[in-house]
């Protein structure tokens, strides 16, 4: 009898505990409670500018701090480094860009972005020391990649093909740099691209050294996916929808280079935030532009301003 | 017998546990092509209007044809009229989406994505969106329990290292 007691007092204290495991996990779900985004949705959350009279606390930055805990700015710092000072660019043209007018578009994206008001909004974002990002980039080189690797390229093929080109010498290897791989139109990412990204940016340890890269491939693959128009103001739709992506990924890259400084409670990073908007534009070529970088309009997207409680902006201040 | 149940109970709840850590860890970066978020927004969408057993907004998303089929009952599918009754009935609860991909062919969107964070309770779910007009419609869901990635699927054992990265 005794023991038939105990059975079922075990029984319910298993079961007890089973229940309150499961209650603790719906608990601990993440709860999508930032109070200076407008939800739309579980994918995206954007302010389109600053709440006024919103109130900041102490200086107006974000508060940094580990763990994702709260933030004024709606983004916040989560103890890792940033590339700071000057970044560096390297393209790798992978496939055929051979009479491709991207090369040109694009490069000179990356001759331009350094000292733009667009890129002045990562300024906003700084690591533990409270050292800021630079409103500086060099383009610094490029290499040609003539398909090394085929034309459906794997998460690990890309890292090679980043790797070949820096153990080669075709590029510097260099830990203050981002290297972007630019595939053709020709050339798929086997991990999602057109599926469920654009492109995308990491890190890897290459030759000893932390090397920051991105894979952007071309929306003339899948226009309606990855391209916000089917013309440019460049003239190259293809390459005039790198020109947001490749700006969404660098931007990115310097303020969560190895995935552990900025983003949300949600996990996005500070242009995931605004992604595919692009405020006022106005029209180039038969095209929507938003922006000047030097002699070319591109439409790029807009980015997330960490100060004045976090808004989305194609400039800054 | 006694000893039998002990053990089941250690081994549940650290399953159980096991799980928790899992879903307790921080989330990727969602996806960023155009047709993901609008999709996300449609998913979203419809996720609410079921929560709220809005039987309007249903209707307005479903196609007439509409049907949704799970993997328990694959060869009883679940009609429109059903669907909507039933969420109008149980009001389900709005649970996250994410991992989505959209193939688009033509005006077909083949939307997939997990449903859920939990492992134990996660769906996965197949949408099939038909372009009417400047609308989307939804004309078809197959729905089944996420499962565990080492449950066999034919074809799908040598998945590539998966890379961290952000979108």
């Amino acid at each position: 009898m005794r023991k038939r007691l105990f059975q079922q007092m075990l029984f319910a204290s298993c079961a007890a505990a089973l229940v309150a495991s499961v209650n603790a996990a719906q608990v601990l779900a993440p709860e999508d409670d930032e109070p200076d985004l407008v939800p739309t949705g579980k994918g995206w959350g954007e302010r389109a500018t600053p709440t006024p009279g919103y109130v900041t606390h102490g200086n107006g930055n974000a508060k940094p701090g580990g763990g994702g805990g709260g933030s004024s700015n709606g983004i916040n710092y989560h103890g890792g480094p940033l590339i700071l000072g000057t970044t560096n660019v390297y393209y790798i043209w992978y496939g055929n860009w051979s009479g491709n007018s991207a090369t040109s578009i694009l490069t000179d994206l990356a001759q331009n972005m350094g000292g733009s008001p667009y890129f002045n909004i990562n300024t906003t974002y700084y690591n533990g020391s409270n050292v800021h990002v630079s409103n500086s980039v060099q383009y610094a080189g490029s290499t040609n990649d003539s398909y090394s690797h085929g034309t459906a390229l794997s998460d690990a093929a890309i890292q090679a093909v980043v790797a070949g080109a820096i153990n080669s010498g075709a590029v510097a290897k260099d830990a203050n740099a981002v290297y972007f791989v630019l595939t053709s139109a020709d050339v798929t990412a086997t991990s999602g691209f057109c599926t469920q990204y654009c492109g995308w940016h990491t890190h890897g340890t290459i030759g000893g050294v932390d090397i920051k890269y991105s894979f952007v491939g071309n929306p003339d693959r899948c226009p309606n996916s990855c391209a916000a128009q089917t013309t440019g103001p460049n003239g190259n739709a293809g390459a005039d929808g790198m020109a947001s992506i490749l700006a969404h990924e660098l931007e990115e890259a310097v303020t969560d280079p190895d995935l552990n400084a900025w983003y949300d409670r949600r996990g996005y990073e500070n242009a995931d935030k605004c992604a595919w908007t692009f405020g006022t534009t106005y029209t180039k070529n038969g095209a929507q532009a938003n922006m000047q970088l030097g002699t070319r309009d591109y439409l790029i997207q807009r980015n997330w301003v960490n100060a004045k409680g976090g808004y989305c902006a194609t400039q800054y201040p | 017998m006694l000893k039998a149940a002990a053990v089941a109970c250690v081994v549940a709840l650290a399953t159980a546990t096991a799980t928790l850590a899992a879903d307790s860890a921080p989330g990727r970066v969602p996806t960023v092509t155009r047709l993901v978020k609008l999709f996300l927004e449609r998913e979203d969408a419809l996720a609410a209007a079921m929560s709220r057993g809005d039987s309007a907004a249903l209707a307005q998303t479903l196609s007439d044809d509409f049907e949704l089929r799970t993997g328990a009952r694959a060869a009883a599918p679940v009609p429109r009229a059903e669907f909507i009754a039933a969420a109008e009935r149980t009001r389900p609860p709005a649970r996250p989406v994410g991992r989505m991909a959209v193939h688009e062919l033509g005006s077909v969107a083949i939307v997939s994505f997990v449903q859920g964070e939990d492992a134990r309770t996660a769906i996965f779910v197949v949408d099939v969106w038909r372009q009417d007009a400047a609308d989307w419609k939804l004309v078809v869901r197959y729905a089944s329990p996420a499962g565990a990635s080492d449950f066999a699927i034919p074809g799908a054992g040598h998945a590539q290292p998966e890379i961290p990265k952000k979108y």
